[in-house]
């Protein structure tokens, strides 16, 4: 190996600021989809489990649907064949989280749904001879339950999606992967800049599962 | 024995109630049971005869198929020939605010402090103002013998304090008659007599008490009245002096036999 590394093409303006442009897409795409993803799941788990069973089937199917295809995939068509059959125009931005919200949404419900369905009958039963409500039951004594037991999953899909924010490089959202892939076509530097690139999801994805680790250690029950 | 209180109103009313989980396959057949207030009855009977389903019918856990159970004069299910259930009653499913449960397996809300197990349906059913809940439940824990374990979550507790929670949860909410369904059976036996001994101050506190369990001393003890059941029917009923000491049918002495010789 003789490549002479440069890793001063990293530490110019040049790079730094697309990156942190880049960053803030991918930081607010992610918890965009997040939110969207987790209000997807809670609903589709719901829907599952407690609604009008042809609604369960139509969950079933999104569900299944976007567990066993390619979130690239899955983007892509949302992105080019989606506007084409609804009529609706949108941007990549929008295509992207659309279809990253679907994806998370998706593995979320069946997280969710899983969670919920751990809590057994005998605590439905204690709560519902102590008179709560359907509603005050799932409030008060299966989500607490069931939210301690899906966390560390619920931490596995935030950060794949984190992740996966990269796929929206291919439709051009200007997030980091596409931003130091710009980079590189300029530069001609792939191994430094993608190292950065690396490094850089490593940084924003860690914390992630430092504070969830401290979230479950703080739930912890004791004597559980 | 089915002595009525001066008011005249009973405090748990089963009329010919007929269940089954998976039809054709008859859990009781045509109980009726009428129990007054204040009595403490012990319901017996062999494995699968039907206790826990009588008591979860009367708690509201299980729809019947046909007949009627009330509780203080307030229907709560009635379930015509027909299988309709009847609505018309202004009583229906109030009367299940009277009833308390407790079960074999505690069924504590684990991610709560014995406190919140206790205060959680005064404050969200009733309304109650979160620091008078909080009040009540440390002198519910204090006179289940729990002073000073309010912070405790369940997997901190022993079985048997776990089940005196239990009972002090199900006694927040004042109810008028109390199930029991082998709230014993789930414990080393050297905490039993712990949950016993609340069971009979309750009891000696006059509250109606329908409760299924194997101690037979308790029964003998503490028992009004003793309710021997059989596949799904009341086959005798009577005080515990009558039932323990002779027996009518040959069922009830063929099980008492082998609960003794146990
Ligand atoms: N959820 C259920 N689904 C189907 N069958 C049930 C269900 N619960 C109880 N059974 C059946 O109903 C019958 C009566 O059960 P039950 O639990 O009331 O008896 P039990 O007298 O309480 O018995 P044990 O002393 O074992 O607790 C049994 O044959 C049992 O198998
Ligand atoms: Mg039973």
């Amino acid at each position: 190996m003789n490549y002479k590394w440069d890793w001063g093409i990293v530490f110019t303006s040049d790079t730094f600021n697309p990156l942190l442009i880049g960053l803030e897409f991918t930081l607010g795409v992610s918890v965009i989809c997040l939110v969207l993803g987790n209000i997807l799941g809670l609903a589709a788990a719901m829907g599952r489990l407690y609604a009008w069973k042809p609604l369960g089937i139509l969950v079933y199917v999104y569900v299944d649907f976007f567990r066993t295809t390619p979130a690239l995939v899955q983007l892509i068509w949302i992105f080019y064949v989606l506007p084409i059959v609804t009529g609706i125009d949108f941007g990549p931005v929008e295509a992207g989280i659309i279809a990253l919200s679907l994806n998370a949404g998706a593995f979320l419900a069946e997280i969710y749904r899983g969670g919920l369905q751990s809590i057994g009958a005998a605590q439905r039963e204690a709560s519902h001879v102590l008179g709560l409500s359907r509603i005050q039951t799932l409030r008060y004594v299966v989500f607490p339950q069931a939210f301690r037991r899906v966390l560390p999953a619920i931490t596995n899909v935030l950060i794949s999606l984190l992740k996966d924010t990269s796929l929206l490089s291919v439709i051009a959202v200007s997030e980091i992967t596409y931003q130091i892939t710009n980079r590189v076509a300029a530069t001609y530097r792939p191994l430094e800049l993608y190292t950065a690139l690396a490094v850089v999801y490593f940084v924003i994805t860690y914390p992630i599962s430092l504070g969830a680790g401290a979230l479950e250690r703080r739930l912890r029950l004791p004597g559980m | 024995m089915t002595a009525v209180s001066e008011t005249g109103v009973l405090a748990v009313q089963a009329t010919q109630v007929c269940k089954s989980y998976r039809r054709g396959v008859p859990v009781l057949t045509d109980v009726s049971l009428d129990v007054a207030p204040d009595q403490v009855l012990v319901l017996i009977g062999a494995s699968g005869s039907g206790k826990s389903t009588m008591l979860r019918c009367i708690a509201g856990l299980e729809t019947i198929d046909s007949g009627r159970i009330s509780v203080l004069g307030q229907v709560v299910q009635d379930v015509g020939a027909s299988g309709h259930t009847s609505r018309s009653s202004g009583g229906f499913r109030k009367g299940y605010r009277e009833v308390g449960m407790v079960f074999q397996q505690f069924n504590l809300f684990p991610h709560m402090t014995a406190l919140e197990n206790i205060t959680l349906s005064p404050r969200v059913t009733r309304a109650i103002p979160t620091l008078d809940a909080r009040k009540s439940a440390i002198e519910l824990l204090a006179s289940v013998g729990l002073a000073g374990h309010e912070t405790k979550y369940p997997g901190e507790l022993s079985g048997g304090q776990q089940q005196r929670v239990a009972i002090a949860r199900a006694l927040a909410l004042k109810p008028k008659v109390m199930l029991f369904d082998e709230v014993t059976s789930a414990l080393d036996p050297e905490l039993v007599g712990e949950v016993l001994i609340v069971m009979r101050r309750l009891a000696e506190g006059g509250m109606t008490m329908i409760v299924v369990t194997h101690e037979m001393a308790f029964a003998r003890e503490v028992a009004d009245r003793v309710v021997y059941m059989d596949a799904g029917r009341i086959v005798e009923d009577g005080t515990p002096e009558e039932l323990f000491t002779r027996p009518t049918h040959q069922r009830t002495q063929a099980f008492l036999r082998r609960i003794e010789s146990r």
